[in-house]
């Protein structure tokens, strides 16, 4: 235990030494304080070393929980609230109510203009809803919910059903045109795969088989989408899109399926339920991989920083 | 090597090497993005864009390399850039990059070629809405605090449906509402640049041609710094990230090939 505690101390003298050293030499070398029009910029030169030991701060956590993390970590939320406080102020409140209203109260030279009164209602409007603290004058906030959510319905409604959903229905029930090969395969591959939906759970030689085939299936498919030469031709693009469409209309009927649960699930509509997950699990895949490379991006993002701004190797 | 965080370090070993020695990675841009390529390509010279900025220090890492490749791009096609934002924290860096693309451009001015507006509060839906209708008098002053109403880069571009094509950089899910209140209600040609994980959520907008263009996290920043010709930080970024691929995917054929190998060993001593 002792011996743990005392290579923890170590390291963290040593991170604070390089931090401290490397600044060091950025002076010495009069990289640092970076300039601004020919003159020191000490603001800037003070945010980018604050910015380095809060990402060494934070960092810091991969190697153990500590009270350099939890210092950083408290002072971003903290951060935040200061500057979510700052633009209520500053493009709210004082703009629209205390330089309106308040101000020339305290200043005799200014009159408060009549028209500006106006904005007395929706102050109140927002008192009433702050109402909701109290027990007993809670109910006065409904007035102003009801304002809300008549003025949502009235000005969302529209607009959002149509380009959140009926384009989308639109664009997933679009025609497609496909010589009769084409719809003969694709059958034979949906038959397929809620073959193998149904029989997989059951184990066995038969939904190995299955398996294979349908994961051949969807495998030839894609290495056959990734040929450049097919790629560039416009008989098989016109051929790729619409597999895609029909594609896109089995999985969303198969997910809806499996999101019905009027009826029980099994028999043909288990096997499409089932196909329903494996679009699902399809689905989930690929945004955990997009996931996974935002994340990196940020650890990228954060040696540019180190690399870039602070330490100028880029 | 049980301790994991050997993994780590060596991880930020290989992100360090990968950024001090850039490749230019061989591979053909993917269509989307190159849609949005062609699109300001195909736009005539003195047309406007409208970049909308929307997203903050969490995602400068992926949407600051594409929103530089954009400007330029736009810049060197004599289009006029418009930038604004709704997320107040990006406000102040979305300033700096158009500052600062701007300047490799001795040739092209504040408020006559490009203007960037800055942030304005009040609701999504509703200053798009006001943007809808006349965009000087819903941002009456620039970032600069000059009034919008005199500039000449507003005397043809009143409102959005001047707008020749509408690009949202987003970190969050603003392009909805700029889909909903701007692109479909309007009519304007649109495409969205978004971090990684907002990517596949876009694809169905793509698929259903409610945006023709799509530039998703840093595969797309390279992607389009290579269609410009003009590597910049997606470039070294993303080789730092095929790196890191390559390194998961390592370590997990090894760590499968050691779990099966322990195994098999345990099996064989029992």
């Amino acid at each position: 235990m002792a011996e743990s505690r005392r290579r923890d101390i170590l390291i963290l003298l040593g991170c604070v030494a390089m931090l401290f050293v490397a600044n060091f030499v950025l002076f010495a070398a009069q990289t640092f304080p970076l300039r601004s029009a020919g003159m020191p910029d000490w603001w800037k030169t003070s945010i980018i070393i604050a910015g380095v030991v809060m990402t060494v701060a934070m960092f810091s956590f991969l190697y153990k929980d500590n009270p350099f993390f939890r210092a950083a970590e408290n002072l971003f939320v903290g951060l935040g609230l200061g500057v979510s406080l700052n633009v209520e102020w500053f493009n709210f409140f004082k703009p629209h109510v205390y330089d309106i209203l308040v101000a020339p109260v305290f200043d005799p030279t200014v009159d408060v203009q009549k028209a500006e009164l106006v904005r007395l209602v929706p102050i109140a409007l927002g008192i009433l809803l702050v109402m909701r603290i109290s027990r007993k004058y809670g109910w006065v906030s409904r007035y102003t919910m009801g304002m809300l959510v008549g003025f949502w319905a009235g000005f969302a409604v529209q607009p959002e059903i149509h380009s959140n959903i009926l384009i989308h229905l639109g664009a997933t029930i679009t025609p497609t045109p496909m010589p009769w090969i084409a719809w003969a395969s694709l059958g034979a591959v949906a038959v397929l795969l809620c073959v193998t939906a149904y029989y997989a759970p059951k184990g066995g030689r038969l939904a190995l088989g299955l398996k294979i085939a349908s994961g051949a299936a969807a495998l030839g498919y894609i290495i056959l989408r990734a040929v450049p030469a097919l790629q560039a031709s416009e008989a098989w693009a016109e051929a790729f899109n619409s597999l895609d469409r029909l594609v896109i209309i089995v999985g969303v009927l198969s997910v809806l399926f499996y999101f019905f649960f009027s009826l029980e699930h099994k028999g043909a509509v288990g096997a499409i339920s089932r196909l329903g997950i494996i679009f699902l699990m399809v689905a989930f895949g690929a945004s955990f991989g997009y996931t996974v490379m935002a994340r990196e991006s940020l650890v990228v993002g954060r040696f540019q920083f180190l690399l870039g701004d602070w330490l100028q190797l880029l | 090597m049980r301790d994991f965080r050997w993994l780590f370090l060596l991880v930020s070993a290989a992100v360090v090497f990968a950024l001090l020695a850039p490749q230019q990675q061989p591979g053909t841009p993917e269509d989307a993005v190159k849609q949005v390529y062609d699109t300001i390509e195909s736009l005539p010279e003195g047309s406007a864009i409208l970049l909308a900025m929307d997203y903050d220090p969490q995602a400068k890492a992926e949407l600051e390399p594409t929103s530089i490749a954009l400007v330029r791009h736009a810049l060197r096609r004599n289009l006029r850039v418009i930038g604004m934002t709704f997320w107040f924290t990006g406000n102040d860096f979305a300033n700096v990059l158009f500052e600062q693309v701007g300047s490799e451009f001795p040739d092209k001015v504040w408020g006559r070629d490009y203007v960037y507006l800055g942030f304005q509060p009040g609701g999504m839906a509703q200053v798009i809405t006001g943007m809808g209708e006349n965009i000087a008098r819903t941002f009456p002053q620039d970032y600069r605090n000059r009034a919008t109403a005199g500039m000449p880069i507003f005397q043809q571009v009143q409102s959005l449906k001047d707008i020749a094509y509408l690009i949202d950089l987003a970190a969050g899910d603003s392009f909805v509402g700029w889909i909903v209140y701007g692109g479909d209600k309007y009519a304007v040609k649109m495409a969205v640049g978004c971090t990684a994980v907002s990517g596949p959520d876009m694809f169905v907008r793509l698929d259903a041609k409610q945006i023709n263009g799509l530039i998703a996290g840093l595969r797309g920043a390279a992607d389009y710094e290579s269609l410009i010709g003009i590597p910049g930080l997606g470039t070294s970024g993303m080789f730092a990230q095929s790196i890191i691929h390559a390194m998961i995917v390592l370590s997990v054929i090894l760590g499968n090939g050691l779990y099966f190998w322990r195994k098999r060993k345990k099996h064989q001593e029992a």
